[in-house]
């Protein structure tokens, strides 16, 4: 018995090695490649089983994503070198990180990240964000100094006023004049707190003066994720969103 | 699958015994098993998803109608009754991207490519936009394997979750699948990738690849690249990876949403060729590599590059 097991053993221990040592290397013959692009279009097929995995969930997102948030007393329309839009969106995130405990000086967005031109008037819906916001940038605040700061502001200029809030300029010559921030002339030496979304602070839209901040802190939420937040929060306490436009940014 | 394996055990046997007889040409590099069935492997692959469930909205001009879940579910069958057992890859950024990330957290993604039956994929930078807890939540509802080699994750609680490596046996194939990841550094808050260090990808790919291809005899050896297919700078990439390595027979790439019109050939630093394609991203399309082996006694050198043909069927 225990010799025919130690025979066994012995005759696989001798295949194996065999195997291993004389394994014929299999060689690659040929290729056929075919990226297929696929379409949800009527005339394709689609897997049952799959859609019924996904029916629940459609029916929550459709559910959420339809739910009001807060009701627009006048259309907001994106303007430059500002407009309602632009200005709403960078008050209501500036309430959002001081509602956060933080101290922002000011918020600078790029024009281009906001993405439909105009909020109705009536009701906004999570979905009317989603449409706004679609992309999945981060909230942010930087601490940079004044020098830096007024290298965003004729940036800003630049392009003809993006969305800002907690500071007024004039644009002249596409540079930034008599610049104020929280109604203060603008100190280049002092260091402030802007918030803004991680796009630009990475350098988008060449805001490479943002590169390199003093400090720097993630709110870890999406800019649109906080939009929502504090439109919730401001619809709660009674308050409507009113198209404003007070010239915190002129053209000379 | 029994009987693959069945089959491919008499065939070595065969071939060991051939290679007893024939022991005087076990070197030359001659067609000895010509008789021998080749072996084919399909292997369809996705990145990017970004939580792109439903088709794009008919209001997008460019992309509406486009995508969706069940329409790929439906070519992945449609492959799998043409084919038999396949390889099912993603290289990754599953998560994020459209309110089904938000609300859910990924968890419908995973039970779908876990329904498509996905064998691998690797972790995009964009799969850790709910921090490590959030990707470990949802690791219950993926039945796939998730590799990355790069990321050191010993001080991490993804550690023994997500393997450097898996080996895979399809269609009588030994078939080796390595992960790399993008530096998370400056991409995603270290909040949300906590203890992750990130190996430079390029020694971390040699290491993998040679113990694939040496040490565990894959017939193929994979890489799910989250690097990116190519940058304006020295950034490494899937064009660096495939051209700094050896023993890479293909490279799955993400990250950087390249179309690719079909897939990149580049040469090794063994004189290899190397095959690197990107399909994109939101399941736009599906890639599709359809490889033809033989078996060639030649144990002593390397099949070299030479012999390999290159069919080139569509686009």
């Amino acid at each position: 018995m225990w010799r025919k097991k130690n025979f066994y053993g012995h005759s696989l221990l001798i295949i194996s090695l065999l195997l291993i040592g004389c394994k014929a290397s299999l060689q690659i013959k040929s290729h056929q490649f075919i990226n297929s692009p696929i379409s949800s279009d009527s005339s394709q097929v689609l897997d049952q089983s799959v859609l019924k995995t996904i029916a629940p969930y459609k029916a929550k997102v459709d559910g959420q994503m339809n739910e009001r948030i807060m009701v627009a007393s006048a259309d907001l329309t994106k303007e430059s070198p500002e407009g309602p839009l632009g200005n709403m969106v960078c008050d209501v995130l500036m309430r959002y990180a001081i509602k956060q405990g933080k101290q922002p000086d000011v918020c600078v967005l790029n024009a281009g990240g906001l993405r439909i031109p105009t909020i109705y008037k009536g009701d906004v819906l999570v979905r009317t964000v989603f449409e706004l916001l679609p992309f999945d940038n981060q909230l942010v605040m930087l601490q940079v100094s004044g020098a830096q700061l007024k290298e965003l502001l004729d940036l800003v200029a630049q392009n003809n006023g993006w969305p800002v809030a907690g500071l007024r300029i004039t644009i002249k010559d596409k540079k930034a004049e008599s610049i104020l921030i929280k109604g203060e002339p603008l100190d280049l030496a002092a260091k402030y707190w802007v918030l803004t979304s991680d796009y630009l602070a990475g350098g988008g839209d060449n805001a490479a003066m943002l590169n390199q901040p003093l400090q720097y802190f993630y709110f870890t939420i999406m800019l649109r994720d906080a939009l929502i937040a504090q439109l919730k929060n401001m619809f709660y306490d009674g308050e409507t969103l009113q198209a404003v436009k007070d010239g915190r940014i002129t053209k000379e | 699958m029994e009987e693959l394996q069945k089959n491919s055990r008499k065939a070595f046997l065969k071939q060991t015994l051939y290679l007893v007889g024939f022991g005087a040409l076990a070197n030359s590099p001659v067609k000895v098993l010509a008789h021998t069935e080749p072996k084919k492997l399909t292997i369809l692959h996705t990145n990017d998803w970004h939580s792109r469930i439903e088709p794009f909205p008919a209001i997008d001009k460019k992309l509406g109608g486009k995508g969706g879940a069940a329409a790929r579910a439906a070519y992945i069958n449609k492959v799998r009754d043409e084919k038999g057992e396949i390889l099912l890859l993603d290289a990754g950024d599953i998560f994020q991207g459209t309110p089904y990330f938000n609300f859910f957290g990924g968890e419908l993604e995973y039970k779908l490519m876990s329904q498509m039956g996905y064998d691998c994929v690797t972790l995009g930078n964009h799969d850790f936009d709910a921090g490590i807890e959030g990707l470990l939540k949802q690791m219950p509802h993926a039945s796939f394997d998730m590799v990355n080699a790069n990321y050191d994750f010993s001080k991490s609680a993804l550690n023994g979750k997500v393997k450097p490596y898996k080996i895979y046996r399809k269609q009588g194939l030994k078939i080796g699948v390595f992960g790399l990841g993008i530096e998370l550094d400056g991409l995603v808050p270290a909040k949300l990738y906590g203890n992750i260090i990130y190996n430079d990808p390029i020694a971390v790919a040699n290491k993998m690849a040679e113990t694939l291809k040496k040490l565990h005899k894959c017939d193929l050896v994979i890489c799910l690249s989250h690097l990116g297919y190519k940058y304006n700078s020295t950034k490494v990439c899937d064009e660096i990876l495939a051209t700094k390595t050896a023993h890479i027979d293909l490279i799955i790439g993400g990250h950087t949403h390249t179309f690719l019109p079909e897939p990149a050939w580049y040469t090794n630093v063994i004189n290899k060729k190397v095959c690197v394609n990107q399909v994109g991203w939101a399941g736009l399309q599906v890639g599709s590599l359809s490889y033809t082996f033989e078996p060639f006694v030649n144990t002593a050198n390397e099949p070299s590059s030479a012999l390999i043909e290159l069919t080139n069927l569509e686009n």
